[in-house]
């Protein structure tokens, strides 16, 4: 900015005027505070003026037609999550579940599911090694049994 | 409660309050969100951007000074650089909004022309330097005042007037050679 027209004086050159309007645009509100006032006197007193703002004025127009979408609402519990020693957002223990089960980023869309898959399935083939060794451990007590019940007798034996 | 100062409840950041830091986010992930988006290009990588943002508050809130800079200033200061580091490091991959954004064709005509018009301006505002852009999104559309996006680029405030300029200018220029139509009164 050039200090010779910056203002707490009262009065801005056209020159002036034109870079606050190729820097800021033409929206009055975006102009820099200190020269807000000098600017809008001399937008009052001059066609000149009025006209570079119109100008400028059309591509504000132009940058505000670009929207943005709003942040989803999980965003925010992803952030919180990651804190260390944090509350947890509030939710009961099955939202947590289903939230936990989907995951929060997509790596996490994958592994989250197949691992949800995966627990039940060795889950499974744990149970079923076990069923399976049940007789025979049953058996050998039996076996153990009957073994100590014939010698019995003979220890008794005079 | 709902109206402490951005000074205070970092100060009770700084302090290990989570409650403060919720509200902190509640204040400002909206505004930070819509920056990240104009200065990548997309709401997915946004996300991932402010997501770090945030953890950078809870672990560096000590380093954050009430006499340096306002807290949001300081808020966009981290949400600037990550989308700095983010854009060097993966610019060969920048996604081309052109591509992605597909119009609805059973929108009305006015709906679908002004979607056009958006899309239009969004590709001209990243072929822009990343430093006007930067100066443009930040006064344009974050309503920072030119002292405060100077300081979050780490320039003065003349210099940032510099860029602004050239960048509006170089945005004219684009979508003037874009499209006639779009621009007739620039």
């Amino acid at each position: 900015m050039n200090p010779q027209n910056q203002t707490n004086q009262t009065v801005i050159t056209i020159q002036r005027f034109s870079q606050l309007l190729d820097a800021y645009g033409g929206n009055t509100k975006r102009w820099p505070s200190q020269e807000r006032a000098a600017a809008l006197k001399l937008l009052g007193q001059s066609d000149e003026a009025r006209r570079l703002q119109q100008s400028a004025l059309a591509l504000d127009h132009l940058l505000d037609t670009v929207k943005t979408s709003q942040p989803q609402t999980r965003l925010r519990q992803r952030i919180l999550a990651q804190v260390p020693g944090q509350m947890k957002p509030t939710q009961d223990a099955w939202q947590w579940f289903i939230q936990w089960l989907i995951g929060t980023t997509p790596r996490e869309y994958l592994l989250r599911p197949a691992i949800a898959l995966v627990i039940p399935l060795l889950l499974g083939i744990v149970i079923g090694f076990n069923l399976v060794s049940v007789p025979e451990d049953e058996n050998s007590w039996v076996e153990e049994e009957i073994n100590l019940l014939a010698l019995a007798p003979m220890e008794q034996l005079p | 409660m709902k109206n402490t100062s951005d000074e205070t409840l970092m100060q009770q950041i700084q302090g290990g309050d989570h409650q403060a830091f919720a509200r902190l986010i509640d204040r400002h992930l909206e505004t930070l969100h819509g920056f990240a988006q104009r200065m990548l290009g997309n709401p997915t990588d946004a996300d991932d951007i402010i997501q770090e943002t945030f953890l950078r508050v809870w672990q560096k809130a000590e380093k954050w000074q009430p006499t340096t800079a306002k807290v949001s200033t300081w808020l966009h200061s981290i949400t600037h650089n990550l989308c700095i580091d983010f854009y060097r490091r993966d610019k060969g991959e920048m996604v081309n909004i052109t591509d992605v954004e597909l119009i609805d064709p059973h929108q009305p005509d006015d709906s679908r022309q002004q979607e056009e018009v958006a899309r239009e301006i969004k590709a001209a505002l990243q072929q822009l330097p990343e430093n006007q852009r930067s100066a443009i999104i930040l006064c344009h559309y974050q309503d920072l005042s030119n002292r405060e996006a100077a300081q979050v680029l780490g320039i003065s405030v003349s210099a940032l007037e510099s860029l602004m300029a050239r960048g509006r200018r170089k945005l004219r220029t684009i979508l003037q050679a874009q499209s006639a139509d779009l621009l007739g009164e620039l």
